[in-house]
C-alpha cells in the first residue's frame, strides 16, 4: 500500500473516530437487551446511544428560557404545563440562587422535550433510560440496590432535591436514582393493567393483579418507577420530577 | 305512524337548518386545540384538531382491525349518541382517534366507518403521525402499549371535550343508557 493510500486511510479512521466522539457530558451506553419490568412486554434490544451523564439543571434550563422565552414560566400554555410549571422558581427567569446546580423539576414532558430538541438532543426513551438505570458502579445489571432504592422512594421528600453528580454507574451516568425521577418519551406506552382486554381497572395496579405480571418480584423498585409513570400526563409537572436528554450514537 | 315520520323528517330538517357549526377564534390555554399537528380525516382532508371546535366532543382511541375493547368502545359511543339524540347534533359531535395510523388509513377508517354504521355528519375519524397521537394520547390519560403481535393494549377512557377543546368529563365506564356522559355533553354543551 503507498504512503499516500495509507494516509487516506488513516485521516478517513480518523473523521470516523471524530465523528463517534462522546458529546460533552454525555457518556455511551453499550448496545443490550433489556428485559423490561412487566412479562406481558418482550425483551427489548436497546442500541448504543448517549445519555447526558447528569440531569438538566436550573442553570441549564435558564438558558433555554432564554433563547425560547415562549416556555418562560406565566407564558407557557396550560396545555403544554400546568400550574406547577417551575412552581420552585420565584419570579420569571430566576430560581433560588442554592438551586442552580440542582435539577430543573416542575417541568411538564413538553418542556423537557422542548429543551432536548433545542439542545440537538431527543428525550430516552423509557426502554433506553431503565437499561442504563440498571447499571451499578460495576455491572451493567443489577437489582443489589433494590433496598438502597426502595429506601429512598419511601422516605417522605419535603425539601428541593440537592445538586446533580453525586453517586454515578457503571456507564458515568450520574443520580439515576437518589435525586428525582425523570421523564422518558415513551411513560404512556405501558399499562399496569391489562384493562383492554380484560376491562380491568387501575385497582389492579396496587394489588395482585399488577405485580402478578411483573418479570421479576424483587424489583419492587422498578415496580414503582412504572406505577409514577403510569399516573402521569404530558403536560403534569411535579417537583420530584426532572428529566435528561439522550443523542442516538 | 306515516304522519308522524313525516313530521319527523320536516322537523330534523329544521334542526339542520337553524344552527351552524362555529368554530371558535380564541383558543383557551389549556385547550387541546392548542395543538398544532396535523391530522387525516377518513374523507382524506387535512386538518388540525382546532377545525373541529365549536360542539362538544365526545372522543374515543380505537384501531380498526381491535376485535377486543374497540366495538365496545364503539357501541358505547353509539348508546351516547341514542341517548342525546338527532336534535342536537351540531352541539355534539363523535370524534375516534386511530392509535394505528400506519394501517388505519382514510379508507380503512371511512370503510370502518360504514361498517360500524356512524353518520358521518356527526363523527369523523383521524388519524396522524404516531408522535402526534402520543401526545393527544397522553394529554387524554389514555395508554397505548404496542404488543408483540401489531395491535395494541390500550385504556378504554372516554372523554368529553366543550366547544374549545377543554377537558370537562372522562371515565372509562359508560352507563347503561349513556346518560352519565350525555349529561356530562349537555352540560358542556349548554342545553339543558
Amino acid at each position: 500500500m503507498s504512503a499516500a493510500r495509507l494516509t487516506v486511510l488513516s485521516l478517513a479512521l480518523l473523521a470516523f473516530e471524530l465523528s463517534a466522539a462522546t458529546p460533552d457530558g454525555m457518556s455511551f451506553v453499550p448496545p443490550g437487551v433489556f428485559q423490561p419490568f412487566f412479562k406481558n412486554i418482550a425483551p427489548q434490544k436497546v442500541r448504543g446511544f448517549y445519555l447526558d451523564q447528569t440531569q438538566v439543571t436550573n442553570a441549564e434550563y435558564l438558558i433555554f428560557l432564554k433563547a425560547n422565552p415562549s416556555w418562560e414560566k406565566g407564558s407557557a400554555k396550560r396545555i403544554f404545563a400546568d400550574a406547577g410549571y417551575l412552581r420552585g422558581w420565584t419570579s420569571p427567569g430566576s430560581f433560588p440562587a442554592e438551586s442552580a446546580e440542582a435539577p430543573v423539576t416542575d417541568i411538564s414532558q413538553f418542556a423537557a422535550r422542548a429543551y432536548c430538541t433545542w439542545r440537538g438532543k431527543r428525550l430516552p426513551t423509557l426502554a433506553e433510560w431503565e437499561y442504563a438505570a440498571g447499571a451499578d458502579p460495576s455491572h451493567p445489571m443489577t437489582d443489589a440496590e433494590n433496598a438502597r432504592l426502595l429506601a429512598w422512594y419511601e422516605r417522605n421528600s419535603t425539601g428541593r432535591p440537592g445538586r446533580v453528580r453525586n453517586v454515578s454507574n457503571l456507564h458515568g451516568i450520574y443520580d439515576m436514582h437518589g435525586l428525582v425521577w425523570e421523564w422518558v418519551d415513551d411513560f404512556n406506552s405501558v399499562m399496569i393493567s391489562d384493562e383492554s382486554r380484560e376491562g380491568g381497572s387501575d385497582k389492579q395496579m396496587f394489588c395482585g393483579g399488577g405485580a402478578a405480571n411483573a418479570a421479576d418480584f424483587r424489583n419492587y423498585a422498578a415496580f414503582m418507577r412504572y406505577a409514577f409513570r403510569s399516573s402521569l400526563r404530558s403536560n403534569f409537572t411535579s417537583s420530584s420530577l426532572g428529566f435528561r436528554c439522550a443523542r442516538n450514537q | 305512524m306515516r304522519k308522524f315520520i313525516l313530521i319527523l323528517c320536516v322537523l330534523s330538517l329544521f334542526a339542520q337548518c337553524k344552527k351552524e357549526i362555529h368554530p371558535i377564534t380564541s383558543i383557551p390555554d389549556d385547550s387541546l386545540y392548542q395543538l398544532d399537528s396535523e391530522w387525516k380525516t377518513q374523507k382524506n382532508t387535512v386538518i388540525h384538531l382546532r377545525d373541529l371546535s365549536g360542539r362538544v366532543l365526545i372522543v374515543g382511541l380505537i384501531f380498526t382491525r381491535c376485535t377486543a375493547i374497540c366495538p365496545t368502545i364503539v357501541a358505547d359511543m353509539k348508546t351516547i349518541e341514542k341517548n342525546i339524540g338527532w336534535f342536537h347534533k351540531d352541539d355534539v359531535g363523535f370524534l375516534l382517534v386511530s392509535i394505528d395510523p400506519t394501517r388505519d388509513t382514510p379508507e380503512a377508517m371511512r370503510s370502518y366507518m360504514k361498517k360500524m354504521n356512524l353518520d358521518e355528519s356527526r363523527w369523523t375519524f383521524l388519524q396522524a403521525k404516531p408522535p402526534d397521537v402520543a401526545d393527544l394520547a397522553s394529554l387524554l390519560g389514555v395508554k397505548i402499549s404496542p404488543l408483540p403481535d401489531g395491535s395494541f393494549s390500550h385504556s378504554r377512557i372516554l372523554t368529553v371535550l366543550s366547544p374549545s377543546g377543554q377537558i370537562k368529563f372522562q371515565d372509562p365506564r359508560v352507563s347503561e343508557d349513556g346518560a352519565n356522559f350525555a349529561e356530562a355533553a349537555r352540560q358542556a354543551a349548554d342545553f339543558h
